[in-house]
């Protein structure tokens, strides 16, 4: 999946949440994988529960964390790819 | 009234058994919290200190009992204690999560599930999921949604392991009628769920199962709810079910605490009341002996000098005590060799000699075809006849302290 800067995200339809110490643990409901998201992971994924594009989560994440843009960049587009794959991603143009 | 001493007393134990026992009382208190630094001031071996928590499955309330009282630590204890905790609160909030995927699946498929242990008591007890190690799931199901129930398992990606799918036609029909239940593993994530359709084998599984007849729902997550069986059928169970086990974890016997920590004298006394109509007596009666002891759970004069004069009920907590200790009550039972006389005398005590006999033979077979392979008769198992001596036992003590 290729994410353009104005590719919108959001939370995909099956999956169940829970907060552990802060960071988010995700079971798909599809087929019983579960995933822990670190903290910036867990912020992303919070980010997500409304459809934002991705330039807008990328600007929000830098006003949060201290590190060249590129590197924020590449670190969401990573996380973005990994929950799509595993379906819990909504994409939409 | 004269009272009978227990020996030995809590006191008597190593000071790292105490205070793991002790900062499994719940909720937090100043009783507590005076116990607990009481006990971490004097020299305490803290890597044995984690090395008990882990054996027993309460790392999680050992580490807010540590954090909420600001005892003083060694670093590398506090991180470990810090990393495992953290470890299970995930394990355990996955573990809620899948339990309630699975209970949805039952729902649709029209199977009423009923959750054991795991999520629903750790609602219950500590409303909180993270407090409580979960190593797996457990349901309970009619037996006649047997196969619904694999559909729905299959489906959701979980294969049965035991018995083995390989198992003959024959040999899964017996086990259907002679064992409790069976068990899963997701092929991807190697959750383990347990799905039973018996609360209990041997001579207390007709009256255990008279449990089921009250269930409550349980919120798990913000959006879920469980169901499970009402909280005085849900102590009573785990009394069942600790016992049966000889109480070698204490997170069992914390889990009994936590739920009866709310509950008056009066309120309890009826609980064991309720255990005598279902010839629980026994295990009942070895918790709620052990929770006074280990949790300062307030029995009532009555009930506890009742309990505690009754040499049965003495017995028994000796012998949990002694399965709780084994291996400096720091070592995996699995890990040490075979020594099964103290569990074997507990359950006769508990009125199942007959049934631990057979149980062990089973055991010793595995797995299970191999019974069935040795051309035993079918219900070999059930013709051993109960031996409810200890129950009767019980009973003339009551009724001759009653006529005192």
């Amino acid at each position: 999946m290729v994410f353009q800067s104005g590719t919108i995200v959001s939370w995909g339809d099956r999956h169940q949440a829970a907060e552990v110490d802060g960071e988010v643990v995700l079971l798909n409901l599809s087929d019983g994988h579960y995933f822990g998201l670190d903290e910036v992971g867990s912020t992303v994924w919070r980010f997500l529960e409304v459809p934002i594009s991705v330039d807008k989560l990328c600007a929000a994440l830098q006003t949060r964390y201290i590190g060249p843009k590129d590197k924020i960049v590449q670190d969401v587009l990573v996380l973005l790819e990994d929950l799509h794959e595993h379906g819990l991603l909504k994409v939409s143009a | 009234l004269t009272i009978s001493s227990l020996q030995p007393a809590l006191t008597d134990l190593w000071p790292e058994f105490q205070l793991v026992v002790a900062c499994c009382r719940w909720p937090s208190s100043s009783i507590t919290e005076e116990r607990v630094r009481a006990l971490s001031i004097e020299p305490i071996d803290w890597t044995r200190v984690l090395r008990i928590a882990h054996r027993h499955r309460v790392v999680g309330l050992v580490h807010r009992s540590i954090v909420s009282y600001g005892v003083d630590v060694p670093p590398d204890i506090s991180l470990a204690f810090s990393t495992q905790a953290k470890k299970e609160r995930s394990r355990a909030t996955m573990a809620a999560m899948e339990a309630v995927r699975l209970n949805n699946a039952f729902k649709a498929a029209g199977i009423r599930a009923i959750s054991l242990k795991g999520a629903s008591i750790a609602m219950l007890a500590y409303g909180n999921l993270g407090l409580r190690q979960a190593k797996d799931i457990d349901f309970l199901i009619p037996q006649v949604s047997f196969a619904a129930m694999s559909d729905v398992m299959e489906i959701a990606g979980y294969l049965r392991t035991e018995p083995a799918t390989s198992i003959s036609e024959e040999g899964f029909r017996r086990w259907l009628g002679e064992a409790k239940g069976t068990e899963w593993k997701h092929r991807v994530t190697g959750m383990l769920v347990e799905i039973d359709w018996k609360l209990s084998l041997g001579p207390s599984s007709r009256s255990s199962q008279l449990l089921l007849g009250k269930s409550q729902q349980v919120r798990i997550l913000p959006d879920a709810e469980l169901t499970t069986l009402s909280e005085d059928n849900l102590v009573l169970y785990l009394c069942l079910h600790g016992s049966s086990h000889s109480w070698f974890r204490l997170k069992w016997l914390a889990d009994v605490g936590a739920l009866l920590q709310a509950r008056t004298p009066g309120e309890i006394a009826e609980i064991y009341r309720l255990a005598g109509t279902l010839r629980l007596t026994p295990a009942v009666g070895q918790a709620l002996l052990l929770c006074a002891e280990f949790f300062g759970i307030q029995l009532g004069d009555a009930l506890y000098h009742d309990l505690r004069n009754h040499w049965v009920l003495r017995r028994l907590r000796a012998s949990a005590l002694r399965y709780m200790l084994v291996g400096k009550g720091e070592v995996e039972l699995t890990e040490l060799p075979p020594k099964t006389t103290v569990q074997t005398a507990s359950h006769f005590l508990l009125a199942r000699g007959a049934w631990t006999l057979s149980a062990r033979a089973t055991h010793l077979l595995k797995p299970f075809e191999l019974l069935i392979s040795t051309g035993l008769p079918a219900k070999a198992a059930s013709l051993i006849p109960d031996i409810a001596i200890p129950d009767w036992l019980v009973n003339q003590l009551h009724r001759r302290e009653n006529r005192g």
